[in-house]
């Protein structure tokens, strides 16, 4: 996940799964080419089976791959917005800021074949016991999911400290503010 | 993959594949496909010529793209940082973690059947273990995996260096390396 922009109110991240854009990109663009030529031969047998393996590439490509996903977090208006955008449509999540305890990279296992899968997880004090909302990017690398979980935790930890003047982890600030109160 | 520089300071690594691997995966096809490509012009096929180039530009661009890609590894004893730098044809990243997160490094095997035949052969990765979450995440250093001991070799390497830099810490007593019992 990019850092798109990092401000004392405003921290926005981004995902784009460029290796698999380029990776199965290259493979709608030999389909394509294939149509054409089918296309100029007049083969309808090649035709057919290029706009069925095209489209259905196609499909996958626009639904899960071709997909940006955006985090982006606002102070000032208390916003913790999620944001999945694609060429078919847009869906967007919203959250109060001040719910969120933390960002973690959590680990499950696919359960098909066991493959460990990461993914990012915002921990939301809204609830007892604390809600969990994990983030679903295509196919991220694991090092770019340590870094944004670091940035946010990072983000939130200087905001408490800025308002409370102790720079602590995240989590911490929030306990003592809740404490306070 | 080899190793840059390996002092008490830092330590820095060079994750890619040997140029002349590239050279050797993507050459034959390159240069085949524009014969082939020739050929097909010249004998008045333009349609085809046209398409075959186009087919074999796109093969060996994206395989370029995937087989250049390198990762560039610093563990900084000085700024207590690991920095890692991943570059490929069109983007670069950077990343910068604290180096008391790192516990290790690991080999990650996975085996393949190749040609056909019974033989199983065994490709190897470098992952790097990072404790800051639970349970831990491994990060790898590249996204192919190769045969040999290179892998092992780095391997070995990050986890001598960070055994050294566990021990020259002043609270070292009672620091688990990877793969020892931790109570």
């Amino acid at each position: 996940m990019n850092v798109l922009r990092e401000t004392g109110e405003i921290l926005e991240l981004e995902h784009v799964p460029v290796p698999w854009i380029i990776g199965l990109g290259a493979v709608v663009m030999v389909l394509a080419i294939g149509l054409i030529r089918a296309l100029v031969e007049g083969s309808v047998e090649g035709i057919l089976i290029s706009l069925v393996l095209l489209a259905a590439l196609s499909w996958i490509m626009l639904k899960w791959v071709v997909r940006r996903l955006r985090v982006v977090a606002d102070r000032g208006a208390d916003t913790l917005r999620i944001i999945a955008q694609t060429p078919l449509g847009e869906g967007s999540a919203s959250y109060p800021l001040s719910a969120l305890l933390r960002a973690e990279v959590e680990t499950r296992h696919d359960r098909n074949n066991s493959t460990p899968e990461q993914a990012l997880v915002l921990v939301m004090g809204d609830a007892s016991p604390p809600s969990r909302v994990r983030l679903d990017p295509f196919r991220p690398d694991t090092a770019d999911l340590l870094q944004a979980c670091a940035r946010i935790n990072a983000w939130l930890g200087a905001g408490a400290a800025s308002s409370q003047g102790s720079p602590t982890t995240p989590e911490e600030s929030r306990h003592e503010n809740s404490q306070q109160h | 993959m080899k190793i840059l520089s390996n002092t008490d300071e830092e330590l820095e690594l060079l994750v890619e594949l040997p140029r002349f691997i590239v050279w050797f995966m993507l050459g034959p096809i390159g240069a085949f496909g524009a014969l082939f490509t020739l050929a097909l012009l010249i004998g008045g096929e333009v349609l085809n010529g046209l398409v075959t180039g186009a087919i074999i530009a796109t093969m060996v661009t994206v395989g370029r793209y995937f087989l250049t890609q390198r990762t560039r590894l610093r563990l900084d004893a000085v700024e207590n940082k690991v920095r890692m730098l991943r570059t490929s044809m069109f983007d670069a990243r950077k990343y910068e973690f604290p180096l008391e997160h790192l516990e290790g490094a690991e080999v990650q095997q996975s085996l393949s059947r190749g040609d056909g035949s019974s033989t199983r052969r065994a490709t190897s990765g470098v992952q790097l273990v990072f404790t800051s979450t639970r349970p831990a995440t491994r990060v790898a250093l590249s996204g192919w995996s190769v045969s040999g001991g290179g892998a092992g070799m780095l391997a070995d390497a990050i986890n001598d260096w960070l055994r050294a830099w566990h021990e020259r810490q002043p609270s070292s007593a009672g620091v688990a390396t990877p793969g020892t019992y931790r109570q």
